[in-house]
């Protein structure tokens, strides 16, 4: 499998490197830092992950303060490439706000979407009518959870 | 650790240049330059490790951490829609 050198990270992915400095989500976003993978993001999951870093709930539970939310937006802003234009073209009723995630890996040509969304990662599931939807439309699309990312990077950059 | 390296010009000139602009030694110019080519990340874990203190005294792991962050997405996504019905 080539290697999906354009990814898009959900919200929670973003929000999963912020929590520890050692898990997988952290270890991704690594090595969109070190420009081994090209990192797209929209203004929408921007202004979602700040709207809920914002949330009073998320934000006294996990000690986050401005000045600390302020770097992590400047990093990702440093890190990940804005897309400015975002057709919609894909629609999950399940939750609306997701297809975002699939508009934007379309739109960017992104092979690799990295979530740990339910909804989203139920589209790998032939199972269903929207899984079978997806899978058929957008048949190179991963969507794949932090863990399985990594082990997929680290297999396809294995020498042969 | 030491390591002894010996810097060349025109890079040396820039080690100096820099200390002097930012009122620092030329070793914690360099010491700067090479954690961030050698761990981009650094400083960003540097900043967050009140966070991830945090994390440990609630006893979560990242799992935990992330199912109560879409939980609250899940309710904030729910709140907007039916605010823009």
């Amino acid at each position: 499998m080539t290697r999906p050198e354009r990814v898009v990270f959900d919200c929670n992915v973003y929000f999963q490197a912020v929590i520890s400095a050692s898990g997988p989500a952290n270890r991704l976003l690594r090595l969109a830092a070190e420009g081994r993978l090209t990192l797209y993001a929209s203004t929408y999951i921007l202004d979602e992950l700040r709207v809920l870093t914002s949330d009073p709930r998320v934000r006294m539970k996990y000690c986050l303060e401005d000045a600390t939310l302020d770097e992590f937006f400047a990093m990702i802003r440093q890190h990940a490439m804005l897309a400015a234009d975002v057709p919609h073209v894909f629609d999950l009723p399940r939750d609306p706000d997701d297809a975002h995630y699939v508009d934007l890996a379309v739109a960017v040509d992104a092979k690799l979407i990295v979530s740990r969304d339910k909804d989203l990662l139920s589209l790998r599931d032939a199972g269903t009518a929207e899984g079978r939807d997806f899978l058929s439309r957008f048949p190179t699309l991963l969507i794949l959870t932090p863990p399985e990312a990594l082990k997929l990077l680290a297999s396809d950059s294995a020498p042969a | 650790m030491s390591i002894q390296v010996e810097i060349p010009e025109p890079l040396a000139g820039k080690v100096a240049e820099a200390a002097r602009v930012q009122g620092r030694s030329p070793a914690e110019v360099v010491l700067e330059a090479v954690a961030k080519r050698l761990d981009p990340l650094a400083r960003f874990n540097e900043l967050m490790a009140p966070v991830h203190e945090r994390l440990k005294e609630l006893g979560e792991t990242e799992d935990d951490a992330v199912e109560y962050f879409e939980q609250v997405k899940h309710e904030l996504r729910r709140a907007r829609r039916a605010g823009t019905k």
